[in-house]
């Protein structure tokens, strides 16, 4: 939590670029919201971001701007911003989703961000040993959740299961969540596998960049 | 929801309806809603587009290419549409997404406006951020939040309050020719426009009729009745012998 703040004016001063620039790519989704940190001074508010995050993303547009649109760059440097203007052909070449997750396909090509990373939630729990039609749940649950992966800081999915048994006859349940910690289940219910969207969405994010 | 369900399975074209006088229909895919008199929708919407006029209401998120308002629009869910247009009464309750919105009279939103181009006359409030490439604005506005874009235009009538601006061109000027007072003959409330503002930022910044704490550009001029508490520039400031800028810090 100890990172190094920068003020608006220094991130300008040190890369040279304009409050056009600047505005326009948080617009755009190229600067995450959460970078932008206020804090109160004594010239009032003033915004603070990340040093070194920041900075390295700014070197990166500039750098890739000269051979890709402001659209392109959104994809390869922020996709969590325009979930639904990524696709990627093959699933299983993305090794956060691997063989494993080779079993969760349900079409040819043209995944989505938000699929990857579903497909990604779904083979992780396929490596924690859970069976094939409880993966499955984490992949519904998040293959169309578009708003969470714009902001996956803080949110949890849960894959639990629970027996109920009535009158003799028993029934194991399955269910996945997603939600902002703390996330509470009753006590009959089983957690299988907690995962950590933020996590995961790097993840996917870092293989898609290569 | 479940709304016709078995007249789509008849027929692969999405159904239009129409409602005039008063009525409700089910939320659903349409092709085309018309609401003229007094109508709502109860659920989420999908249509190519939505027209009301007179009374209309939409009781939870609304996806359409185009929507016209003309008299009185509220909007319970949010609302997705390529193109957006409203001149009389109208009201957002979860945020707007839009390529094009172009308002006039009364509107209202509740959460954040996402557009490529926004314009608006008349009196406008944003309850969060106003984010677009081109922001054109005249009459009487309110954003709580950030109004950011390319180019941010402001003509003022009336006392207006944003919090923060920031973008490459920000040019906020007083009417000078009849307004919307004068219209309904009662200029003799009129008085020159202005502006609130706790920071602005900008490439270049022109400034009338601006009470503001700090505004930061590179080339920044504050015209007449403008009131700035600090100013820091990079590379030209000028002020208005009618202005007053407690501080001002090159650099």
């Amino acid at each position: 939590m100890s990172e190094e703040l920068i003020s608006k004016k220094e991130v300008l001063r040190l890369t040279g670029i304009s409050y056009g620039q600047l505005y326009r790519w948080k617009r755009m989704g190229l600067i995450p919201e959460a970078w932008f940190i206020r804090r109160s001074t004594f010239t009032g508010q003033e915004t603070f971001f990340p040093k070194e995050k920041i900075i390295k993303r700014i070197q990166e547009i500039l750098k890739l701007k000269e051979e890709h649109s402001l659209e392109e760059l959104v994809r390869l440097l922020s996709p969590e911003a325009a979930p639904e203007k990524v696709t990627h052909g093959d699933p299983a070449a993305i090794s956060a989703i691997g063989m494993e997750g080779k079993e969760l396909l349900w079409k040819d090509g043209a995944y989505t961000f938000a699929e990857l990373v579903a497909l990604a939630a779904g083979a992780e729990a396929l490596r924690n040993k859970t069976k094939l039609h409880q993966a499955r749940l984490l992949v519904e649950l998040l293959r169309r959740g578009e708003e969470d992966l714009r902001s996956p800081t803080g949110i949890y999915l849960v894959l639990a299961e629970k027996a109920l048994e009535r009158e003799g006859i028993s029934v194991r349940i399955s269910f996945a969540v997603s939600g902002r910690e703390p996330l509470r289940l009753d006590p009959e219910s089983k957690v299988i596998v907690r995962l950590d969207l933020e996590k995961l969405v790097e993840r996917v994010k870092r293989e898609l960049g290569r | 929801m479940g709304f016709r369900d078995e007249d789509r399975r008849e027929s692969p074209r999405k159904g239009s309806v129409s409602i005039a006088g008063a009525g409700k229909v089910a939320g659903g895919e349409y092709h085309t809603v018309k609401i003229s008199g007094s109508g709502r929708v109860e659920g989420d919407l999908v249509a190519e587009e939505l027209r009301i006029s007179g009374a209309g209401k939409v009781e939870g998120t609304t996806k359409a290419k185009e929507i016209v308002v003309s008299g009185a629009g509220r909007f319970e869910g949010s609302v997705e549409a390529e193109t957006f247009q409203c001149s009389g009464a109208c009201k957002v309750e979860a945020g707007l997404q839009t390529k094009e919105a172009r308002v006039s009279g009364t509107f209202k939103v509740e959460g954040n406006v996402k557009a490529h181009y926004f314009r608006s006359g008349g009196v406008l409030k944003v309850e969060g951020d106003l984010e677009a490439e081109v922001v054109s604005l005249s009459g009487i506005v309110t954003v709580t939040g950030l109004l950011s874009a390319d180019r941010v235009e402001m003509k003022l009538e009336g006392t207006s309050y944003v919090r923060e601006i920031g973008g490459e061109v920000i040019e906020v000027r007083r009417t000078r020719h009849r307004g919307l007072l004068d219209e309904l003959g009662l200029s003799f409330f009129r008085r020159p426009g202005a502006l609130q503002a706790v920071t602005i930022e900008g490439d270049e910044v022109y400034l009338e009729g601006t009470q503001a704490k700090l505004v930061r550009g590179k080339k920044v001029t504050i015209g007449p009745g403008s009131r700035i508490e600090r100013i820091e520039y990079e590379e030209s400031l000028e002020v208005d012998p009618d202005a007053r800028v407690d501080e001002e810090v090159r650099g």
